[in-house]
């Protein structure tokens, strides 16, 4: 018998769900709701990108109004423990 | 009779399939012991719908939004009431909706948001690879 320690590396401190969304025109008034979960300690930046129905010329100029930065925290004893 | 010659006293163009009038072109001769010349009237009617735009007769080319950007588009990302941070805890996760400013183009398809990872110092790719620390038996 053999115990094997295996660890595996991170890179992002957070998750997000969903990872992609679709409007139509039936429905492109409708907000959509995007959730955002701890994972580890970090900040993080995602990079919101549109596609489609006449929005493409979003991509080429990645305005920085599109990115989202997180800070992913620990509750401790004294309050909130952030690293970034 | 005219020093035109002969020609057709009224002419309507239509157009094809349809009979509506497009154009019509009338021939006036000068009136006699005038200092006026012979001379064609060309009236051109406009052609007006009501109701709902038919996107299909503007035959967009596919790539139109690079010529004709709609600056009006733009993606709305909204905070729950009475929320402004952006700091996510394990108990308290955050939640954003998004939609859009203007309705999308039927002819160029349904828009898709796109969420990903953007390089920073903790991190220099944009694939999440999940922490994971076990024993395993073999």
């Amino acid at each position: 018998m053999h115990r094997l320690g295996l660890t595996r590396i991170i890179w992002c401190g957070l998750q997000w769900s969903p990872s992609t969304f679709t409007f139509t025109t039936a429905n492109w008034h409708t907000p959509q709701t995007l959730t955002i979960n701890y994972l580890m300690d970090g900040s993080q930046r995602l990079n919101l990108t549109a596609s489609g129905g006449s929005y493409d010329w979003l991509r080429p100029y990645n305005d920085v109004s599109y990115y989202l930065s997180f800070t992913a925290c620990k509750q401790g004893t004294t309050g909130l423990q952030c690293t970034n | 009779m005219s020093v035109i010659g002969v020609v057709p006293c009224i002419t309507y163009v239509i157009a094809a399939d349809t009979g509506v009038p497009l154009q019509t072109i009338n021939a006036t001769p000068r009136r006699p012991n005038s200092f006026e010349n012979d001379h064609y009237e060309v009236m051109t009617y406009s052609n007006f719908q009501l109701g709902p735009p038919d996107e299909s007769a503007f035959e967009l080319p596919s790539n139109w939004t690079v010529a004709y950007r709609n600056f009006n588009n733009a993606v709305v990302i909204e905070r729950p009431p009475g929320t402004s941070s952006s700091i996510v805890t394990a108990t308290k996760p955050l939640n954003f909706t998004l939609r859009l400013t203007t309705v999308p183009v039927q002819a160029l398809g349904p828009v898709t948001l796109e969420l990903i990872s953007a390089p920073g110092i903790n991190y220099n790719c944009t694939s999440c690879i999940s922490v994971c620390r076990q024993y395993c038996v073999v």
